[in-house]
């Protein structure tokens, strides 16, 4: 074990109760998803993991008093909802923040270091396409971005996404239409632009 | 320069209303007028978007948008930072999960214990519910089989019976219903005029089970009942 690192006993799975390992794999498989979704709904890679963070201690906390209602089914759902509603209150502190400061060179920064963090796995494609898919994203309105996240990488219902959005299923669908039909427009311009290869 | 250019800037939309409107002013004509006017049509996009909310398919793909959006998620989302990893694993390291309704896995080490803090103010209620909780498991025993208590009371160290095993190859060894939380709801009066305190007692029932190998399982399932304890009035 890497005695430097305090985190080390968590990351040998031997070493885990059930629970802790379950927790683990849960983490694994839904965790990307959740992650991407909160750097959708952020201004920064370090903002994401803060308001992911929170919303899952706000999840445990709910699960260990006993308060949670609904089964692991609703755990995602939750925080979905949570990671949204964070959000909305982290920007607006940041946009009080920032018209007492007016520090507009910090945004600059922050952006200097988010293009270092790939929104998608640098291993399941090729650099142009992400990068074009992961600015298409960024460019379409959030109230498009954020059902087409959820959808598609989420796997959410479009009920689902409209209970997580508080809008009916079929206004999610109809902007997951337009979301998609505004990201296959700029896919297309980077392609006859030459900015893709394929 | 008109009296209304002011008010109305040069917008060619609102022109053909506006004026009108101002160079009559006559209510009667003016609503002539204005019958005159028509809303736009709707657009075709518009029109079969409503249609398929009425049919109730708005929510269904076409061939088209499934290939997309199978061609997007083929793009897989980056994987957790291995420091947000750990720092969300420290999160739950001690929290049970729930793996379905029946089957909850637990921490080593249970955060579950009430705090010393609660422990005075509440331990009428532990106690009234721990006596409920015996009672319960007592009660059917006995009326079942009322010979059977008393010697068997010697015989097996667990003052508990479990429950009819399904499982002909698996023998519960031992059954413990652990008391782990208790906690108040707020007051209720009932029918007579008596408040009661609604109380939320939280069991952790505890079974272990073995197999003809002599092999051990241990099973754990939290369960909750509600309790009323009279409360006092002045």
């Amino acid at each position: 074990m890497d005695e430097s690192n305090p985190m080390a006993h968590i990351s040998t799975a031997s070493h885990l109760s059930p629970a802790a390992s379950a927790w683990r794999e849960w983490l694994e498989t839904h965790g990307p998803k959740l992650l991407l979704f909160a750097r959708q709904q952020t201004r920064c890679h370090e903002d994401a993991k803060d308001v992911f963070q929170d919303a899952l201690v706000k999840l445990v906390e709910k699960v260990n008093s006993g308060d949670f209602v609904g089964g692991q089914d609703a755990w995602q759902s939750y925080i979905y909802t949570t990671i949204r509603r964070l959000a909305i209150d982290l920007s607006r502190r940041d946009d009080r923040r920032k018209r007492r400061e007016n520090n507009v060179s910090a945004d600059a920064e922050i952006d200097q270091l988010d293009v270092f963090q790939s929104w998608f796995d640098n291993d399941t494609s090729d650099d142009e396409t992400r990068t074009q898919l992961e600015r298409g994203l960024k460019d379409l309105p959030e109230k498009f971005s954020e059902v087409i996240v959820m959808k598609v990488w989420g796997e959410r219902t479009f009920a689902e996404i409209g209970e997580t959005l508080g809008i009916s299923q079929n206004t999610a669908a109809s902007r997951y239409r337009y979301g998609l039909e505004a990201l296959k427009r700029h896919l297309s311009n980077a392609r006859q632009r030459g900015d893709l290869s394929i | 320069m008109p009296a209304n250019a002011a008010i109305y800037p040069s917008n060619p939309l609102l022109k053909p209303i506006i004026q009108p409107i101002f160079m009559n002013q006559d209510p009667a004509s003016l609503g002539s007028e204005l019958k005159q006017l028509f809303p736009e049509s709707l657009d075709s996009s518009l029109l079969s978007r409503l249609e398929a909310a009425v049919d109730g398919t708005l929510t269904e793909l076409s061939p088209e948008e499934f290939r997309f959006e199978q061609s997007l998620r083929s793009f897989l989302p980056a994987p957790l930072p291995e420091d947000l990893k750990n720092r969300l694993a420290t999160v739950c390291h001690h929290v049970p999960f729930h793996v379905d309704e029946t089957i909850v896995l637990f921490p080593k080490t249970s955060t579950n214990t009430p705090t010393r803090r609660n422990l005075p103010s509440w331990s009428a209620a532990a106690a009234v519910a721990l006596i409920a909780a015996l009672t319960a498991l007592i009660d059917p025993i006995a009326r079942h089989q009322p010979d059977a208590l008393a010697p068997q009371a010697a015989a097996t160290p667990s003052p508990a019976t479990p429950p009819a095993n399904p499982n002909p190859y698996l023998i519960p060894a031992s059954f413990n219903r652990g008391l782990t939380a208790v906690h108040d709801e707020g007051i209720v009066w009932k029918s007579n005029d008596q408040p009661h305190s609604l109380v939320r007692v939280t069991y952790q029932d505890h079974m272990t089970l073995k197999d003809q190998a002599g092999r051990t399982f241990e099973v754990e399932q939290p369960r909750t009942e509600y309790m009323l304890v009279p409360a006092k009035t002045d």
